[in-house]
């Protein structure tokens, strides 16, 4: 692999999770649950796992009578998900044409 | 799995995602035509006195809290309307013609004594505005079918 691809982001589920939160100013911990299709738990993980990296906040608030948990992508997280992602394009250069 | 086979894997991932973004930012039917609605009247009270200019300012600001409330509650998320991006310049477009139709019914009505000028512009504005949201958000799903902007 090469260095410019960022070890935190890589994992599948972080990859998407990133790509959602670039797209939005925040997000529901749920929402993100059920676009990825994985458990509350797995999600937790990874979701540590980015909070720990610096490339997430974690945001819980009271919405319709109930704590719900927010996500966004940090600064931080936003320039690793483009120098990722710039690796990949780099990457895709050299495949030929399908 | 090589290299070029990981990165076409994530890239593949990565359109999944914004994919199911694009399913989930819809707004209800109703919330630009309210949106609308509430920019109109905006420019409506200008013909009113300031005990009911105040009363809508403050039914205004109650109709914009409703509005965020029920858009996060159907999509699961908040995206600013100032995001990067072709939603940017809809956006711009919007708070520029708006703010220029308000000032421009203000300058009617003060100067002019046109008393219809901020109903006129009011009805005007709650269509361009409704139609706008729309616009915006066939911005914001070009935006993530092209892969976004970071």
């Amino acid at each position: 692999m090469s260095a410019a691809l960022d070890p935190v982001i890589h994992a599948p589920n972080r990859l998407q999770m990133c790509c959602m939160l670039a797209a939005v100013d925040t997000i529901d911990f749920a929402t993100v649950r059920e676009a990825l299709d994985v458990s509350e738990s797995v999600l937790s993980k990874h979701v540590k796992t980015l909070e720990e990296a610096g490339y997430v906040r974690v945001k819980k608030a009271a919405s319709d009578g109930r704590q719900r948990t927010w996500l966004s992508l940090s600064g931080e997280g936003r320039k690793a998900l483009k120098g990722h992602l710039a690796a990949l394009k780099a990457m895709m250069a050299g495949v030929p044409e399908a | 799995m090589t290299r070029d086979e990981d990165a076409l894997r994530m890239l593949a991932e990565l359109e999944a995602a914004n994919a199911d973004l694009t399913k989930r930012v819809r707004a209800p039917a109703w919330y630009h035509p309210a949106l609308g609605l509430l920019m109109g009247g905006l420019c409506a009270v200008q013909a009113a006195p300031v005990p009911g200019m105040l009363a809508y300012y403050a039914v205004f600001i109650a109709g914009l809290v409703l509005l965020v409330r029920a858009y996060i509650k159907r999509t699961g998320l908040w995206v600013s309307g100032y995001r990067a991006g072709r939603t940017r310049w809809v956006a711009v477009g919007l708070a520029t013609i708006t703010t220029g139709l308000m000032l421009l019914s203000a300058w009617l009505f003060h100067t002019r004594k046109e008393t219809l000028a901020p109903f006129v512009f009011a009805g005007l504005i709650a269509v361009i505005v409704t139609i706008g949201g729309f616009v915006w958000e066939a911005a914001f799903r070009a935006d993530l079918r092209d892969g976004g902007r970071l």
